[in-house]
C-alpha cells in the first residue's frame, strides 16, 4: 500500500522533508525491479557456469541456432517488463495527478457550497450528491467528524485508511494539501483523494475507480509476452536458418575432407569471395594438393625403384638359369647355393612384378577391361592351371553356361593369387566356388588347411602381412603382397573381400570375392568351341 | 644350321645372360645394343626370331619393329616395362606376334620361342583347300588370296586364320585361339587376339570396319563364314 503526498493546484511543495509517505512510496515501488533483476543476474551468473558443458553437449549448430532466439527472448524481455513498469507508473501518476486536479477543483467548490462551519447537514448531503452526480466518482464529506456519502454502501469514513487520516492531519498544518493512496475494496482497486479544508472544519474524500486502468495493464500483462512469445519464435526460425547458411562451408569442407579421406585426392574446395572462408579454402586445398603431391612423389619413388630393380633382376635370373644348367658340374656346396640363389631371385622377381602392379594402383593409372567370360569353364580352367591339378568348381544350377562381365586378366591373377596361397599356407585349394548373388557374383577359395584366426581375417589383406602363423614359417616363399593385391583387384571392379572359415570340414579358410556384374546365359554354346574342345582336339 | 635369334637390348649384361641362356637351349643368339645395329644385323644374316625390347635408345623398339615387318614376316617378340594397354597395342599393333614383361624367366622366353617356332613350322592340319565365297586358303602352301589375288600375312596371321578356316562357323573363343596358336590359354592376354584379328581384317576384308568373313561373336570371341 502507497501513501503520498501531492501538489496542491497552487504550486506549493506538497511533499516535505521526511515525510513518511513520500519516502515510504519509492523504494518500496522499485524493490520489485530490483528483485527481478537481482534474479536475472543470478540465472546469467549460473549459465555462465554451465555454458562449459553445453558447449559439449550441444552442436556448434545448435548452439548458433539457439543463440537467436535466446538473445532475442532476453532483449524482448527486459523491453515488455521496463515498458510494463513504466507505462504502470506513468499512467497512476497522471491518475493520481487527474484524481487530484478533479478533487481540489470539487474540493472548492464544497467550500462554496457548504459555507461557513455552521453548514447545514442537508446543504452538506446535497452538495455531496450533486458532486457525485457530476463528477461519477464516489465522495464522502466529513464534517467536524461527521460523515456525508450520497452512497454509503460503496464508500464511507471507514473505507479511509488510518495512515491516510495521519496522513492528513499531519499536513493540516499546510491548509489545502490533498493525500492521496491507492486502496483495494471489494476486490477492486480504487484511488482515494482526500484534502482536508481547515478553515471550515472539512475534509473532502473521492474515490476514483482504477479497475479499468487494472484491466489495461492485465492485458497487456497478456499480449506483450504473447508478442515475446511470437518473436521468440520468429527468431528461433531465423537463427536456424541462421545457423545453417553459417555452416553450409563447413558441410562442404567435410565432404570434401571425406573424399580426400576416400583417396579421391584431386578433391577441391570450390574458391569463394568471402575473405574468412577463402582463407579456410585456400589452406585446405594447399593442403591437399601437398598431400597429394607427397603421395604422387612415394608412389612414383615405389614405382621407380621396381622399374630399377627390373633389369639386375632380368641379368640375375638369366644367369641363375645358366648356372642351373650346369648344377651337376657344381660340388654339393655350391649346389646348395645355387639353389638358394634361385628360390630367392624367384621370389624377389614375384616381389618386384607385384609392387610393380601395386604402385600402378597407388598411382591411380588401373583401368578395368571387361570381357564376358564363361564363368564355369574360366573358373575350372584357372583354378587346374594355378594348383597343376583337377580343382572341384561347385556351380549354381544352371551355372555352366553362366557368363560374367569381369576384367578376365584380374581375375585370373585374383585366383591364382587365393589359389597359390591356399597352397603355402592351406594345405592346397580344396574347392573354387562361385554363387549367384544379388547384384553380382561371389566366387570362394576354401582350403583344407589350419584356417586364419578371426583376429586376422581382415588385417590379412594389408601389405605384407601374412598373419602370425604364417610369418613364423621358414620355408615361406610369398611375397606378402598377394592377397593385397587381390584386394586391389577385387576394389577395382567395386567389389568386396573377405576371409572367414570354410563352408565345409572341420577346419580350412574360405577367402571370397563379390564382383558386381551383369550376368547371363549363353544360349548359343553349342557353336562355341571352349577349352574342353580344344583339350579333346589335341 | 640351327634357330638363330636376333636379341635387342641395350643393357650388356642383360644382353649377355640371356645369350647364354638361349645358347643352353641350342639356339644361336646375335646381339645388338640399339636399334640402328639392329636392322644392320637383320638386313645382313637370316634370323628365325627377333627378341626387341622397346625401350632402346635411338630409333625405339616400336620403330625397330615396324622395319622389321616391312620386309619380313619373321615371328617378333616384344619386351615392354609394363603390361599396360598402350605399350602392349602399341608394339602388337607395330607388327609384334608377342609380348613379354619384364623381367620374365628364361624358361617363359624360350617357352614363348618354341611356341612360335612350332607354329610356324607346323602344317598338319590335314586341310588342303579352302576357300569361303572371295577368300581361299591353301594352308599347305602357306598362300591365301584374296579375289584371286594373293595376300601377303604374317606367319601369325596365317595360323590363326587357318586355326578359324579348320570349323568354319562355328565360334572360337579368345582362349582356344591363344592356346592353339600361341600355346597360352586362360593365362594368355585377349588383346593379342584382338589386334591379330585386326590386322588380318585390314588384309582379307575389303571393308575392315564391316568384316564379311572374320566376324565377332560378342562376349564369345570370333568365327571365319563365307
Amino acid at each position: 500500500m502507497t501513501t503520498r503526498a501531492g501538489t496542491p493546484p497552487g504550486g506549493e511543495t506538497a511533499a516535505r522533508p521526511g515525510e513518511p509517505a513520500a519516502g515510504d512510496g519509492a523504494p518500496r515501488d522499485d524493490a520489485p525491479t530490483e528483485g527481478a533483476a537481482g534474479t536475472r543476474a543470478g540465472a546469467e551468473t549460473s549459465t555462465r557456469g554451465r555454458s562449459g558443458l553445453l558447449r559439449r553437449r550441444l552442436s556448434l549448430r545448435t548452439r548458433l541456432a539457439l543463440l537467436f532466439p535466446l538473445a532475442t527472448l532476453a532483449l524482448t524481455s527486459v523491453l515488455v517488463f521496463g515498458t510494463m513498469v513504466t507505462l504502470r507508473a506513468t499512467e497512476l501518476a497522471d491518475r493520481e495527478a487527474d484524481a487530484k486536479a478533479h478533487a481540489y477543483r470539487n474540493a472548492g467548490l464544497v467550500i462554496v457550497r457548504v459555507g461557513g462551519p455552521t453548514a447545514q447537514a442537508a446543504a452538506i448531503g446535497a452538495a455531496a450528491d450533486e458532486l457525485e452526480r457530476e463528477g461519477g466518482e464516489e465522495v464522502l464529506i466529513e464534517v467536524k467528524g461527521k460523515e456525508y456519502s450520497p452512497n454509503p454502501s460503496r464508500f464511507n469514513a471507514d473505507d479511509v485508511p488510518l495512515a491516510m487520516r495521519q496522513s492528513l492531519q499531519r499536513a493540516s498544518v499546510v491548509p489545502g494539501t490533498a493525500a492521496i493512496q491507492r486502496v483495494e475494496l471489494g476486490g477492486d482497486p480504487f484511488l482515494i483523494v482526500g484534502v482536508d479544508l481547515p478553515s471550515i472544519n472539512t475534509t473532502y474524500f473521492e474515490l476514483t475507480p482504477l479497475a479499468d486502468l487494472q484491466r489495461t495493464l492485465d492485458s497487456m500483462a497478456l499480449a506483450l509476452p504473447g508478442a515475446t512469445a511470437v518473436i521468440t519464435i520468429l527468431a528461433a526460425l531465423l537463427g536456424r536458418w541462421f545457423a545453417r547458411a553459417a555452416l553450409a562451408p563447413l558441410g562442404d569442407i567435410r565432404r570434401a575432407a571425406a573424399a580426400v579421406a576416400a583417396q579421391r585426392l584431386d578433391t577441391r574446395l570450390p574458391a569463394t569471395t568471402d575473405p574468412e572462408l577463402s582463407a579456410i579454402v585456400d589452406a585446405f586445398n594447399d593442403m591437399v594438393a601437398a598431400l597429394q603431391e607427397r603421395i604422387a612423389r612415394d608412389v612414383r619413388f615405389a614405382s621407380d625403384v621396381s622399374h630399377e630393380l627390373r633389369s639386375p633382376l632380368m641379368t640375375l635370373s638369366a644367369s641363375v638359369d645358366v648356372l642351373q644348367r650346369r648344377r651337376d658340374e657344381l660340388g654339393d656346396r655350391a649346389a646348395a647355393a645355387l639353389d638358394l640363389l634361385a628360390a630367392d631371385v624367384d621370389r624377389f622377381q614375384s616381389l618386384v612384378a607385384d609392387l610393380l602392379e601395386i604402385s600402378r594402383f597407388d598411382s591411380g593409372a588401373q583401368q578395368l577391361e571387361i570381357e564376358e567370360v564363361l564363368a564355369a569353364d574360366f573358373l575350372a580352367a584357372v583354378a587346374r592351371q594355378s594348383a597343376g591339378r583337377a580343382v572341384e568348381v561347385r556351380l549354381p544350377s544352371g551355372g555352366d553356361r553362366l557368363i560374367i562381365n569381369v576384367d578376365k586378366r584380374r581375375v585370373v591373377q585374383m585366383l591364382s593369387n587365393l589359389i597359390e596361397n591356399a597352397a603355402k599356407y592351406g594345405d592346397g585349394v580344396r574347392m573354387v566356388t562361385l554363387d549367384l548373388v544379388d547384384g553380382g557374383v561371389e566366387i570362394g577359395v576354401e582350403d583344407g588347411g589350419p584356417g586364419v584366426p578371426e583376429a586376422e581375417r581382415e588385417l590379412i589383406f594389408d601389405r605384407f602381412a601374412r598373419g602370425a602363423s604364417a610369418g613364423r614359417r621358414g620355408s615361406d616363399t610369398g611375397t606378402g603382397l598377394g592377397l593385397s593385391l587381390v584386394a586391389e583387384h577385387v576394389r577395382l571392379h567395386g567389389g568386396r573381400i573377405w576371409c572367414e572359415a570354410a563352408t565345409t570340414g572341420d577346419t580350412g579358410a574360405r577367402f571370397a570375392f563379390f564382383l558386381p556384374t551383369v550376368v547371363d546365359y549363353d544360349l548359343e554354346s553349342n557353336e562355341v568351341i571352349d577349352m574342353s574342345a580344344a583339350t579333346s582336339a589335341r | 644350321m640351327g634357330t638363330r635369334i636376333l636379341t635387342v637390348e641395350d643393357d650388356e649384361r642383360i644382353r649377355a645372360s640371356v645369350k647364354m641362356a638361349l645358347e643352353d637351349e641350342g639356339w644361336e643368339v646375335a646381339e645388338s645394343e640399339n636399334g640402328e645395329l639392329a636392322l644392320e644385323t637383320f638386313s645382313r644374316s637370316p634370323t628365325d626370331i627377333v627378341l626387341i625390347d622397346i625401350m632402346l635408345p635411338g630409333i625405339d623398339g616400336f620403330e625397330v619393329c615396324r622395319s622389321i615387318r616391312k620386309v619380313s614376316d619373321v615371328p617378333i617378340i616384344m619386351v615392354t616395362a609394363r603390361n599396360d594397354t598402350h605399350d602392349v597395342v602399341a608394339g602388337l599393333e607395330a607388327g609384334a606376334d608377342d609380348y613379354l614383361t619384364k623381367p620374365f624367366a628364361p624358361k617363359e622366353l624360350s617357352a614363348r620361342i618354341r611356341a612360335l617356332l612350332r607354329r610356324v613350322r607346323s602344317s598338319d592340319h590335314g586341310v588342303t583347300q579352302l576357300r569361303f565365297a572371295d577368300l581361299e586358303i591353301i594352308p599347305e602352301e602357306g598362300v591365301v588370296t584374296v579375289g584371286g589375288e594373293q595376300v601377303h600375312l604374317t606367319k601369325t596371321e596365317f595360323r590363326l586364320l587357318v586355326e578359324l578356316a579348320t570349323s568354319p562357323g562355328r565360334v572360337f573363343s579368345r582362349e582356344v585361339l591363344l592356346e592353339r596358336v600361341w600355346g597360352y590359354g586362360y593365362f594368355g592376354d585377349g588383346r593379342l587376339v584382338d589386334v591379330h584379328i585386326r590386322r588380318l581384317r585390314t588384309k582379307v576384308e575389303a571393308d575392315p570396319a564391316n568384316p564379311r568373313h572374320v566376324v565377332t561373336v560378342r562376349g564369345l570371341g570370333y568365327k571365319l563364314q563365307a
